[in-house]
């Protein structure tokens, strides 16, 4: 697939089977994920792998919006103490901002290679920090669930380019072209 | 319930508690259908009625449309609730 058509037809995966992810292919999604821009160059970025069913269950029991049937996550996570100690204090804006960078990595990266994703925020990040043993301010910035997958949803539509692109300021002209 | 079911559905009540604090003004109802899908499935289908299961796979249909269509996921539950009643008067 082009890097056009991995865009527009990846989805985020709730549904998976059971069936474990090859630690080679996890290390290809981390891989991606390195590559992904930091703030300043830091590279703070930690990638945690969950594929152990007790683990993961417990993550699960703290994580309302996880799809529950996923055989895999990928907690990406930041120490924010020494993140501010080598970025100042910006960086704990722009941690999160690292995390989606790589995350969008490891999502294509994903899909390349027939597996499924799902990006989550809807967890509770000091219940998980706990599960997964995090030390001092080590925090759990998104999760990515991993895995293979049978029936992708259908995409939701998406708002058009002269809805959301502006020239040369808010009120600005907005006619886009929307051919392809 | 089991002790398993215990900490599954506790945990998910009280996560999503502190979760919705900050999220989506639509994800409180959305946990609130996951709560009801996941003590059904605690149960046994002796245990219930089979209108209960019918229900929930009537709120599958519309669930996902949380945060993509909100109208069709609010007109899914006013129907659901339509059933619900309707089930409750009948009894």
């Amino acid at each position: 697939m082009t890097l056009d058509e991995l865009i527009v037809t990846r989805r985020s995966i709730r549904q998976y089977k059971g069936q474990k992810v090859e630690k080679e292919k996890l290390e290809e999604l981390i891989k991606a994920a390195i590559w992904a821009p930091t703030a300043g160059n830091l590279q703070l970025l930690h990638f945690l792998v969950v594929q152990d069913d007790k683990a993961l269950g417990k993550i699960k029991l703290f994580a309302p919006g996880m799809p529950k049937s996923a055989p895999c996550a990928i907690v990406i996570c930041a120490d924010l103490e020494e993140a501010e100690a080598r970025g100042g204090t910006l960086i704990r804006k722009n941690a999160p901002v690292d995390a989606a960078f790589a995350a969008q990595n490891i999502l294509l990266k994903a899909h390349e290679l027939g597996l499924g994703t799902c990006a989550v925020k809807s967890y509770n990040e000091r219940s998980v920090g706990q599960i997964l043993k995090l030390p001092g301010e080590v925090a759990a910035l998104i999760i990515i669930t991993v895995g293979y997958y049978e029936n992708p949803p259908k995409a939701p539509a998406r708002r058009s380019l002269s809805e959301v692109t502006h020239y040369d300021g808010w009120e600005g002209e907005t006619e886009a072209n929307e051919q392809g | 319930m089991n002790r398993d079911d215990q900490d599954k559905i506790f945990s998910y009540l009280i996560a999503s508690a502190r979760g919705c604090i900050e999220e989506p003004p639509l994800y409180g109802p959305l946990r609130l259908l996951d709560a009801y899908s996941m003590l059904l499935g605690m149960m046994k289908p002796e245990e219930t009625d089979e209108f209960y299961f019918k229900l929930d796979r009537q709120i599958g249909e519309f669930k996902d449309k949380c945060m993509s269509d909100e109208k069709k996921f609010i007109d899914g539950l006013d129907q659901v609730l339509e059933s619900l009643t309707a089930y409750v008067i009948s009894k």
